[in-house]
């Protein structure tokens, strides 16, 4: 258990009038707000929540957005419809229902297997920089396209209070978490969240409180929005997601991602440049994506968020608990869903349980460990990923096997709904990993492993 | 719809069939956008029940009770649906059971909307009773 446990196993409940502080009005920080007050109102419990935010989601660029692909997978759009959280245009910058897999050997394009378009590409700020004026013509400024901004005025309406302050200090006195800005006091508070982000001065904050949280270990990912045009990017790219597998040095995998008259090109890997971008973009197999007349501007809106693929250590104390990228998130995918996961297991554990180390350690880690042991399998998946997508003869059957479910459904989907789970982030790794397992799909794999390689060594011996 | 690309789930033109009465159906439906007709038949005579609208869901009682569709669902104008399977559903309810709270909270009202609607109907027989009776 988490240091700084003055009283173990004792409860802290909040009371009518309590005070909540919310450092961060990114999705996990919206969420927590959204939550906790749609839970206290239903239990009719009066709590006061302030989101402290200072920046402006609505302007264009990278400082106005919290850096990520922006591709919100179909369960969190279920998830979120069901919660009454409806996603639709101009939020939703473009439907998607396929994926396609490009390998150095060939490609395969998937479709979802609910026949509709139920994953949502997003901006998380205003849009990219130098958005051409025609474009902005398309969302006059009454019409906010972002989703960050979106959620935070969800949670306005649920009654939270939002303060564009940057927080610069939290201090523990008297057991009490007190706020801080430009050297002065802002608020005592019952519960401070922390939803920060991760390698914010905020996040560093929290480490240096003497709580024993430490951040989660990152690695730098690159995202970069180019100009097609609306019309090129559904004739080109249309509702589809493009993954590519093509062992360029340095990169894990890189992905295209339809949104409006741009594309965001999302690459993950070592000491990724722009250098490495316009590499990419010069691929052959990614080159023949984008209209003959397009090329590769010298200036594009860029960014190099950084992406957690560890856990934090103690990421709560009595009344201060940190949620979404700044505590746990699933591994390369899905951090709004991670967001999602953490924000509501701490909104019930600090409305219905109680806002004392114990109450957290009982009800909320549990959410964060089960985010971190799933990452164990999706590093597991990842690491098979690489070989299959370095080995030519286990990638062609693996293809083969793909492109024979996609042809023939009275063979199931059972290879596809792997492939689409791990991109799309749509199940837990856990999952994806015992049915990657199966005997019947090792034993195809096996036999087709086998086939290609016959096909192979015929080849060669034929020359 | 003003920019259809990014329109989420399925789409139906006005006056489409979402399901039909008594049809068995494994999906539950959230509006995302648009209205919908919930609607009985007796005889010849259709009588519409209920029209829902954004961010109001129907047919997920088929998904708890495993019954035939109690009512035909009709599009009103275009209307953009997301659907979630029964399988997918209880998956979620299963690892979140607070989920449930809002479609409980949704169900409560209709419920007691019901009540209402049913307490009016007798009042009004029976003042129409009484008021015959008076007559005769």
């Amino acid at each position: 258990m988490p240091m700084n446990n003055s009283k173990e196993n004792s409860s802290i409940a909040l009371n009518d009038g309590d005070k909540i502080a919310v450092l961060g009005g990114g999705p996990s920080g919206s969420f927590f707000s959204i939550f906790a007050l749609k839970l206290a109102k239903q239990i009719g419990k009066d709590i006061d929540l302030t989101i402290y935010e200072h920046k402006s989601f609505s302007n264009e660029g990278p400082s106005s957005c919290n850096m990520c692909a922006g591709v919100i997978s179909e369960s969190l759009v279920q998830l979120l419809a069901i919660e009454g959280i409806c996603l639709k245009s101009p939020i939703v910058q473009r439907a998607i229902d396929s994926y396609r897999f490009q390998t150095i050997s060939g490609d395969v394009l998937l479709h979802s297997l609910n026949e509709q378009r139920g994953i949502a590409t997003v901006y998380r700020g205003g849009g990219p920089v130098s958005k051409i004026t025609s474009e902005a013509d398309e969302n006059p400024e009454s019409e906010k396209i972002s989703f960050d901004d979106f959620l935070l005025d969800y949670a306005e309406k649920e009654g939270a209070k939002i303060e564009n302050i940057r927080v610069d200090d939290v201090k523990l006195n008297n057991e009490k978490p007190q706020i801080f800005s430009n050297k002065s006091i802002l608020s005592d508070a019952d519960l401070v969240v922390g939803a920060c982000g991760i390698n914010t001065k905020t996040a560093k904050m929290f480490e240096e409180l003497g709580i024993g949280y430490t951040q989660p270990s990152v690695i730098k990912a690159f995202q970069s929005e180019k100009h097609i045009g609306r019309e090129k990017v559904s004739t080109q790219f249309g509702n589809t997601i493009h993954i590519f597998l093509i062992n360029q040095p340095d990169v894990k995998f890189a992905a295209i991602t339809p949104k409006g008259s741009y594309v965001t090109v999302s690459m993950l890997g070592k000491d990724i440049t722009k250098q490495t971008v316009i590499d990419f973009l010069n691929y052959p197999v990614v080159k023949n994506k984008f209209p003959d007349s397009w090329n590769i501007t010298d200036t594009f809106c860029r960014c190099v968020p950084k992406i957690n693929v560890g856990a934090s250590r103690h990421p709560f104390a009595d009344r201060i608990v940190m949620i979404g990228d700044a505590s746990s998130a699933r591994l390369y995918k899905d951090g709004i869903g991670s967001a999602y996961l953490t924000a509501k297991a701490a909104a019930n554990t600090a409305i219905l349980h109680g806002v004392s180390c114990s109450d957290f350690y009982k009800n909320y880690y549990p959410a964060c460990k089960k985010i971190n042991g799933d990452n164990l399998f999706g590093n597991l998946m990842f690491a098979f990923t690489d070989t299959v997508n370095k080995t030519p003869v286990i990638r062609e059957a693996l293809l083969n096997i793909l492109r024979n479910e996609q042809k023939r459904p009275e063979l199931g989907y059972r290879c596809s709904t792997i492939l689409w789970d791990m991109f799309t982030g749509n199940e837990l790794y856990t999952d994806i990993f015992l049915r990657a397992l199966h005997p019947k799909l090792l034993l195809r794999i096996l036999v087709n492993i086998i086939g290609t390689a016959f096909i192979r060594l015929k080849t060669i011996w034929r020359y | 719809m003003k920019n259809d690309e990014g329109s989420l789930g399925k789409n139906y033109k006005n006056g489409s069939i979402i399901f039909e009465e008594n049809s068995i159906g494994k999906e539950m439906y959230i509006i995302l956008s648009g209205n919908i007709k919930v609607i009985k038949e007796k005889g010849d005579v259709e009588t519409v029940i209920a029209t829902l609208g954004e961010g109001d869901f129907f047919g997920e009682m088929s998904l708890f009770d495993n019954y035939p569709r109690s009512a035909t669902v009709k599009a009103e104008g275009n209307v953009s649906l997301l659907e979630i399977n029964q399988k997918n559903f209880l998956k979620k309810i299963s690892k979140d059971p607070s989920l449930a709270f809002r479609m409980l909270e949704k169900m409560s009202h209709r419920i007691r909307k019901t009540d209402d609607k049913i307490l009016n109907y007798i009042v009004e027989i029976k003042n129409l009773a009484e008021d015959s009776q008076g007559f005769v």
